[in-house]
């Protein structure tokens, strides 16, 4: 039996509560709610998968989901290598312009498509205007899913793709041309190998986000099944059996592949080799790469479209969309209301609250784990270690729907109090969903810190905590800063989540742009999106230079 | 005729100049080095040569042939990385086979030459096993496995042993040079390190900010320096001024601009009414290091252990050089 001391036995128990109350105890409850028949238990609620409508909606996500992946890891792939071999001009404006639609909640980003390209359109408009009076150019259904997912998840394989390539040692790229090979001949038997792991693990994490999509299905699909928005719909119509199903039916294939990117990460450590010599470049040209140059001028202008759509159309009246947006006066009328309105503004005041609530508790957490599990030797390290990670396989969907089951009754976990309706439930949602980034990041930081440091500041006189607050928290402060702010970026525009579970008093941001942009008042919407996307980009911009810093010292 | 010729070679990276008129010729099989500090341009060098790099102006010559403009996977030029540049997923036998398997030789002649170069840098019994699992020396062999087994016409080493801690590399070393001579492999080899250079090579290159110093054979640019960079890097010699050098030897000599003398072809003489004060002595196993100070100059001794009189630091000593001629004049 490993020996414990009182604190840590304090602060694991705490831990544990927790876990065991918001991560624990909903699972629990979600699969007890797909098995409970009126005479006992039975798994015959399982039989539905296979019924018409639930097939129909798992056929589609998985396809969603394949396409989705296709379509990214080529956009990723063709943008990672143009950037890193081809010499184009303002590569490192494209590398982070990039980068913005992963960034971008995902309402604002579906908000956005909706106004560029939907029924009133302002390019649908612009074409439709000048181009073929009698053609729509307006999306719906599956183009325009798919059309968003590649630009939501696109990001993801041009970010880890980059990074990996980042680590490729020019050296070896020198090598294999001495030794007689073409480009392409490095391409395919150099480069690709080198950057398989890291496109293996994009995939499946594409793979979960895809199918736990929520937002775009939801607003762009509406005669396509897909199964997040059946779960939704079987919640909203009281089928919370169905619902259950389906979402037990969710987490399970997502549980799966997150074992795989476990694994594939393991596998990417021993892989890096190490290299010695300075790095001038690997552009492989000496001139300038046209089209190199318009490929990412291209994907620049998808990427900024929609979000200056956006922007052209907070600054127009209330509902322009659906008169001509060109006569329209500039205003900013909108910015005005949403801080002077009463009821405009209180969304904004609950999203900050409980984004701050959410990094709170999720730091709490995530940091406890941290410290027990990459310093002490306590019982049960694993079963922490996993269930704090745990979170992250279970998509907000499912998050949501095991809260109302679980806590629409007094429990011992919310200190016998009915948590549903409430404003605690959407932040401890968040937090839930949030606390693997920070276990994961802390841990990480922990790790870099060298143990030794904290043995010599002990062995110079320094107590335990003297210590901890001296060199291990100072040390590890970039690394919190850091997972606060994606925690607060995650929470701040989160909508899956929050539609499941707000009430008229607790409206979120997100919630508001949905409901405006339904109402076609799209003054309210778009300049509720700018919001959403300037306090997202800000906080982006502040993490960078946190990272730069801590690099630095 | 030389077999390689490098002629007037100039780079300039961003106006920086890195190489200024580089001209150098190799003979056929010959084990040639570059050396020269850190920065110096030698690796800038062995990348034009390799066709890695183009250079600003001149000409790379071979075997006749001008192969300026021939890209480098056209050009049959080996190169023995610092970093060993090893292909981090695939085993030691696919690394080598990478060239031949390009050159489209059939699987069971890759297989043969495979095998016989293992067999030669006695690697044959890591034939399988993944590169990452190797030692730095064990790298270090099959990467010159894999360059050989394509018998280049020219072998180009970047500081190969530099990784390697220092029995690894003396060891090493030697069997570069072994496998040098039976091959017959002409090879170009660069280094920081003078003794390397001086223990392997046929000829070598002096080289400083991108100027060739000098060349010659290793006893030749040891002896007889032509500059003081050279003096100083390949053989720390000391060097004095024409003033300093009459003052501390007296020596009547007044050719030179700059004396240069060897630390071992001085004699520090115990003198109570010397010129010079020891500063310190440190015994390196062989040789005593001895530091003395004779007005304002430094000088350095190299004094053999049973060469009489036992110094120590604070005593004053006059210096006496070797013999009458062992000092070289310099004019720059
Ligand atoms: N691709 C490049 N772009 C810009 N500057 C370069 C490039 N390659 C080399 N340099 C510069 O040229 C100079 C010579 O570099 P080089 O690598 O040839 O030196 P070296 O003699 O091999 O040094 P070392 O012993 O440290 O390997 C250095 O000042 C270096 O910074
Ligand atoms: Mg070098």
């Amino acid at each position: 039996m490993k020996k414990i001391s009182l604190p840590n036995l304090i602060l694991l128990s705490v831990i544990l509560f927790f876990l065991a109350g918001y991560v624990g105890y909903p699972l629990y409850a979600i699969i007890s709610e797909s098995i409970k028949t009126p005479d006992g238990i039975s798994f015959s609620a399982y039989s539905k998968i296979f019924d018409g409508n639930v097939f129909v909606a798992l056929k589609n996500s998985l396809w969603l989901s394949l396409i989705t992946i296709a379509g990214s890891l080529l956009i990723g792939l063709i943008l990672s290598a143009t950037l890193f071999f081809l010499k184009i001009p303002l590569k490192s404006f494209f590398s982070t312009l990039f980068l913005i639609p992963i960034a971008t909640p995902p309402i604002v980003s579906v908000t956005a498509f909706a106004y560029l390209l939907g029924e009133y359109g302002l390019l649908t408009g612009f074409l439709k205007k000048y181009f073929a009076q009698s053609t729509n150019f307006a999306i719906d259904g599956w183009p325009a899913i798919i059309l968003i997912h590649l630009y939501s998840f696109y990001p993801y394989f041009f970010l880890f793709i980059s990074n990996s390539l980042k680590k490729l040692d020019a050296d070896i790229l020198d090598a294999s041309k001495i030794l007689g090979a073409s480009k392409l001949t490095t391409f395919a038997k150099i480069v690709i190998p080198h950057i398989s792991t890291s496109v293996i693990s994009a995939t499946i994490i594409v793979f979960m986000a895809s199918m736990a999509s929520f937002s775009a299905p939801f607003i762009f699909g509406s005669s396509e099944r897909f199964v997040t928005t059946e779960i939704y719909s079987a919640k909203v119509n009281n089928d919370y059996t169905l619902a259950a199903v389906l979402a037990v039916m969710l987490t399970t294939i997502s549980v799966f592949f997150l074992a795989g990117v476990r694994y594939f990460d393991r596998f990417e450590k021993n892989y890096a080799s190490k290299g010695v010599t300075k790095v001038y470049n690997v552009e492989m040209k000496k001139r300038m790469s046209i089209p190199g140059f318009i490929i990412s001028i291209i994907i620049s202008v998808f990427v900024l479209l929609p979000v200056l759509a956006l922007a052209y159309l907070s600054f127009l009246p209330e509902g322009s969309l659906m008169r001509d947006v060109l006569i329209e006066k500039f205003t900013f009328e909108n910015y005005i209301n949403m801080f002077t309105q009463p009821e405009l503004f209180s969304p904004f005041r609950n999203s900050i609250l409980m984004s701050l609530v959410s990094v709170l508790m999720s730091l709490f957490i995530g940091i406890s784990v941290a410290v027990l599990v990459a310093r002490e030797n306590i019982p049960g390290k694993r079963l922490v270690e996993i269930s704090s990670t745990l979170p992250y396989a279970i998509p907000a969907t499912v998050v949501a729907l095991a809260f109302i089951i679980s806590f629409n009754t007094p429990t011992i976990f919310t200190g016998f109090n009915v948590l549903v309706g409430t404003f605690w439930i959407l932040p401890l949602a968040y937090a839930v969903r949030n606390i693997p980034i920070v276990t994961q990041s802390a841990i990480a930081g922990m790790k870099l810190i060298n143990p030794d440091l904290e043995s010599a500041s002990r062995s110079l006189g320094a107590g335990r905590l003297r210590t901890m607050f001296k060199v291990t928290a100072p040390l590890l402060l970039p690394t919190i800063i850091n997972a606060s702010l994606l925690v607060f970026i995650a929470s701040v525009g989160e909508f899956v989540a929050t539609i499941f579970l707000y009430t008229y008093e607790t409206k979120t941001v997100s919630v508001e742009i949905y409901s405006h942009m339904r109402l076609y008042n799209t003054g309210t919407g778009a300049s509720y999106g700018m919001l959403l996307f300037f306090i997202v980009m800000l906080i982006v911009y502040i993490s960078r230079k946190t990272i730069d810093r801590s690099v630095r010292v | 005729m030389p077999f390689v010729s490098i002629n007037n070679v100039s780079k300039e990276f961003e106006s920086q100049k890195v190489l200024d008129s580089v001209s150098l010729e190799i003979v056929k099989g010959e084990f040639f080095s570059l050396v020269g500090p850190s920065g110096c341009g030698k690796t800038t060098l062995l990348r034009i040569i390799s066709g890695l790099e183009t250079p600003t102006s001149g000409k790379i010559i071979l075997d006749g042939n001008d192969i300026t403009s021939i890209p480098a996977e056209k050009r049959n030029i080996g190169i023995v990385f610092q970093n060993y540049a090893l292909f981090p997923h695939m085993s030691v036998f696919n690394n080598i086979a990478y060239g031949l398997k390009i050159r489209k030789f059939d699987k069971s002649s890759i297989k043969l030459k495979v095998e016989e170069v293992l067999r030669k840098v006695k690697m044959s019994h890591k034939q399988y096993s993944p590169v990452t699992e190797l030692s730095g020396g064990e790298q270090q062999r099959v990467s010159l496995a894999r360059v050989i087994v394509n018998e280049p016409e020219l072998v180009l080493f970047d500081e190969p042993l530099s990784n390697l801690d220092y029995a690894l590399r003396l060891e090493t070393r030697k069997e570069i040079k072994v496998l040098q001579q039976n091959l017959g492999i002409t090879s170009i080899y660069v280094t920081h390190d003078q003794s390397e250079a001086l223990a392997l090579s046929d000829r070598i290159a002096v080289m400083n900010n991108g100027v060739i110093m000098q060349t010659g054979k290793p006893e030749e640019v040891y002896n007889n320096p032509v500059n003081q960079f050279t003096a100083e890097f390949i053989g720390h010699y000391n060097i004095f001024s024409a003033v300093e050098f009459q003052h501390i030897f007296g020596n009547k000599s007044n050719v030179g601009k700059y004396y240069a003398v060897l630390p071992e072809k001085i004699i520090p003489v115990l003198d109570p009414e010397g010129l010079c004060t020891v500063e310190s002595v440190q015994f390196n196993g062989f040789f005593l290091e001895v530091q003395v100070q004779c007005n304002n100059t430094r000088v350095n001794l190299l004094v053999t252990q049973n060469g009489g009189q036992k110094l120590s630091a604070g005593d004053r000593v006059h210096l006496a050089l070797r013999s009458n001629f062992d000092f070289r004049e310099l004019s720059e």
